[in-house]
């Protein structure tokens, strides 16, 4: 062996840098080609830290995403996942923003495949003059919808706002917590207010500093840094890539399942969330939610946009179950008296879906072998936007048609 | 203890240490590191060795070490000849039969696409044979036998080939594993040719058979419905097992050759092959040489008349094939290409030209390859009557599918690229390395390989072997 001081350090160090240009042009050159459909590509990074929101997109960023399923997709100069759009609304036009978690995002295909997209499409070949903007982003927190809305949907001029949240969002209290993005926390006199407990974080206290600008565009412009830094920030056991420890994914299965729970487990399930929503418990999650749901009515009715709030992941009974069919029946009549108290109009997203394409929900997401679980896939999208369309009722919205 | 198959593709199924992963680079730079420093290069390997096959768990270790001291007794217990390779027989085939085909035997298929419900431990089928080759070499007094028990342990546990091959000799290894123990390891010469055989395996790995695998899990997935999506299959699976097995073929061997140890060539670019007899020739060499030397040729080989060489060759093909799986998917697999042999050597194939003669072999080949993914016979019946059948139309262009002029493009890139593989076995490509040889060349094998390794893997895709 050498002595330390002998190793040609520059040598050594000039075959790395060779090594990482190399790297990093293999993973330009196939997200330039087709092979981004295939081969290995560096996740992009399409937003960065907000002061405002926690975490906007950046505008006009594109990329290559890869998880779940490959699409190429593109953020607009407005920061939305949409084609590019005026801030002045055409005249004559009825203007829709979509909002809503990564399920509405929909970075899994490309934007025409998109229900926004899709129902866009067939509302304006069945000759309404509407646009259906997407302004979701992905996070489960409903809070980050209304933060959305204020600061990018109110600008376009919106005429309707068509919110999709999950039920698990409000059940996992997740509106209480600002370590991500703004949470209601109280104010010692006991009121809730916003909290921006995120702006504490590393990345938020440096995005605005000449040296954190820099590092996160070097970020997005360099493939191979992204690949480092996100696997950098994975868990001791998948940066040394050994593997994970866990239960068998569902892609093992070979024929896809449908999961249909028991009547008694549909029972239990709907019954855990009528104490929020029904009782009003726990206290301190209800006072959480009626904010939210409160400051979502008086921000809308300000401005004077219309709100169809779908809430989706609300259990669908199995057939001839009595007691659970009772219990969801309390849970829609209780969710549609909060949403009617504050003027909005409440819809059961997953009866709406189900009744287009029927009760399994379950195929509409995921892709090949993990069709059943995760994102929406192209059937997901098509049924989707059926209901879309149908929760619309743009007859009775009174909307030109040309 | 949950199933574990080669068919699962889940995670758990290898909770081994990945030959595509960090843990094994700093592994090897630390072995290599220590062997050419310390005093005790052997105990560093086995040390090594151990630490390796230790991160598959407690069982797997037992079962691996309890497979060392069985074959040790019996080389220490039983006199060489026919008693000993009989007892390395039973030990060895004893201890493949109970955790691979126990279930096969009784029948039981409570599991939908393997009968496998015994956990199998890592390796077994690997070092299981190793182990019997060495009995009957040693035997036979073509090879002689390992002087202790550390030196016996470290032929059978060397970490780069301990779980998927290649399936070394005594003859091969052992003389270089007693250098280690002389205190006399072998010199390196050509640390960019073992830096570079690393990149290769990397790039098959993580670049190609990994990208390919959720493409191929998809469409066997459930028996496509169209004949274009059924050879697409197929094709790409062909690729796919390639580019996973021969990509960890070549990391084995460049580990090997990093830590002192040449291990022989396990692949020699297959799917440039004619013939039947050809492509296993360059297809898993250390398996076929194996089955050739213990199996065909003391069951009568070619000598016998056509009526024995065609049942030899068929049994012998349909061992081979069993092998790899408890299924009789396998099996078929093995005796289908036990056919095309004999077809091989009745039909005068070598005077059909080439240009007619490698497209009509490679289809066989595809066809063949369906039987090894199918999780079943009915299955891969299925699934052939659809690729035969013609029928079914091409995917429409919706959905982002990609454009059918673009996957063709993609196939022939593949082959392609295999043809452009053939080169590097080019002399030349090793003067070129010895020219480059030096700090640069180094570090920027050894940079490309851990750029390669941190690449993300956006499924789990253990090395299709590491359960075989």
């Amino acid at each position: 062996m050498k002595p330390l001081r002998q190793i040609p350090i520059g040598r050594v160090l000039l075959g790395l840098v060779l090594s990482a240009l190399l790297v990093d042009g293999g993973l330009r050159l196939i997200e330039a080609t087709p092979l981004w459909r295939v081969l290995p590509v560096a996740q992009p990074i399409l937003g960065q830290p907000d002061r405002d929101l926690g975490f906007d997109f950046t505008p006009g960023i594109s990329g290559v995403w890869p998880l779940e399923h490959r699409a190429r997709v593109r953020i607009n100069t407005l920061a939305l996942r949409d084609v590019e759009r005026t801030m002045l609304k055409p005249p004559g036009s009825y203007r829709i923003g979509l909002l809503g978690d990564s399920m509405v995002e929909s970075l899994q295909v490309s934007y025409p495949a998109t229900f926004g997209a899709l129902a866009e499409h067939e509302l304006r070949a069945q000759g309404y003059r509407v646009e259906l903007i997407n302004l979701a982003i992905s996070g489960p927190d409903p809070i980050r919808q209304l933060l959305r809305l204020e600061k990018h949907g109110y600008p376009l001029s919106l005429d309707l706002v068509v919110a999709n949240s999950s039920l698990t969002s409000f059940a996992n209290d997740l509106l209480r917590d600002d370590s991500e993005n703004v949470g209601y926390v109280g104010d010692g006199a006991g009121h809730l207010v916003r909290g921006y407990g995120f702006r504490q974080r590393f990345s938020q206290r440096q995005a605005d500093t000449r040296l954190g600008q820099w590092a996160l565009a070097t970020l997005r412009k360099t493939p191979l840094l992204r690949v480092l830094y996100l696997r950098g920030k994975g868990s001791w056991r998948e940066i040394l890539g050994l593997p994970t420890i866990g239960p068998p994914l569902a892609s093992a299965r070979l024929v896809s399942e449908t999961v249909t729970p028991s009547c008694q487990t549909a029972t239990q399930v709907i019954k855990s969330y009528l104490p929020l929503w029904l009782d009003h418990k726990p206290a301190p999650v209800w006072s959480a939610t009626a904010k939210f749901l409160d400051e979502f009515a008086d921000s809308t009715r300000a401005h004077g946009v219309a709100v169809i709030y779908a809430i989706r992941d609300i259990p669908l009974t199995p057939a001839e179950c009595g007691p659970a069919a009772e219990s969801r029946a309390q849970l829609i009549a209780a969710i549609a008296a909060e949403f009617k108290r504050r003027d909005m109009r409440f819809v059961d997203w997953s009866s709406t879906v189900a009744e287009l394409a029927g009760d399994d929900l379950q195929r509409l997401q995921g892709f090949g072998v993990n069709r059943g679980r995760g994102h929406l896939n192209y059937d997901g999208h098509r049924a989707w936007a059926a209901a879309l369309i149908k929760i619309l009722d743009l007859e009775q919205a009174n909307r030109p048609a040309s | 203890m949950p199933a574990r198959s080669r068919r699962d593709f889940s995670p758990d199924a290898c909770d081994s240490m990945p030959f595509n992963s960090l843990a094994y680079l700093l592994l090897l730079t630390v072995s290599a590191v220590s062997v050419a420093i310390a005093p005790w290069p052997a105990w560093v390997l086995i040390i090594a060795s151990l630490f390796f096959y230790a991160v598959a768990g407690p069982f797997d270790t037992t079962v691996f070490l309890s497979a060392v001291a069985l074959n040790w007794l019996i080389q220490i217990c039983i006199p060489a000849g026919r008693g000993r390779i009989a007892a390395a027989a039973i030990v060895n085939i004893g201890l493949i039969g109970y955790f691979k085909y126990r279930n096969l035997l009784i029948g039981d298929a409570s599991h939908a696409g393997s009968y496998i419900d015994t956990a199998l431990p890592l390796g077994i089928s690997f070092y299981s044979l190793q182990a019997l080759a060495y009995h009957i070499d040693v035997s036979r007094g073509t090879t002689a036998p390992a002087r202790s028990l550390s030196e016996f342990f470290l032929f059978k546990a060397f970490f780069p080939q301990l779980i998927a091959g290649p399936i070394v000799r005594a003859h091969q290894v052992l003389p270089q594993i007693q250098r280690f123990f002389n205190r006399r390891p072998r010199r390196l010469r050509l640390l960019s040719f073992g830096l570079g055989l690393i990149v290769l395996g990397l790039t098959k790995k993580v670049v190609f058979a990994d990208s390919l695998a959720p493409l191929v899990d998809d469409i066997f997935a459930t028996p496509p419905d169209s004949c274009y999506l059924a050879w697409l299959g197929a094709t790409l699976f062909a690729f796919q097992i390639y580019f996973d097995f021969s990509g960890y073929s070549d990391i084995a061997i460049g580990s090997g050759y990093l830590l002192g140890v040449r291990l022989p060539w396990n692949f020699r670019t297959p799917y440039v092959s004619r013939s039947p007899r050809e492509f296993w020739q360059r297809w898993h060499i250390s398996l076929s040489t194996w089955i050739r030397d213990y199996l065909y040729i003391p069951l009568g080989g070619g000598r016998g008349g056509p009526a024995r060489t065609t049942l030899v060759l068929l049994v012998t093909m349909s061992i081979a094939g069993l092998w790899h799986g408890a299924n009789y998917t396998f099996v078929i697999w093995g005796a289908a290409w036990g056919l095309y042999l004999l077809a091989g050597r009745m039909l005068p194939l070598d005077r059909v030209p080439a240009v007619l003669m490698w497209p009509a072999h490679m289809t066989v080949v595809i066809v063949l390859w369906v039987f090894f993914r199918s999780p079943s016979v009915g299955f891969a019946l299925h699934y052939l009557d659809t690729m035969l059948s013609l029928r079914g139309d091409f995917p429409a262009a919706t959905d982002d599918a990609a454009p059918v002029a673009l996957v063709v493009a993609g196939i022939v890139a593949l082959f392609a690229l295999h043809w452009a593989e053939l080169g590097l076995q080019n002399p030349k490509i090793l003067y070129l390395l010895r020219r480059i040889d030096g700090p640069v060349a180094h570090s920027l094998f050894a940079g490309t390989a851990l750029f390669l390794v941190l690449m993300p893997s956006y499924n789990a895709n253990p090395f299709i072997y590491f359960r075989f």
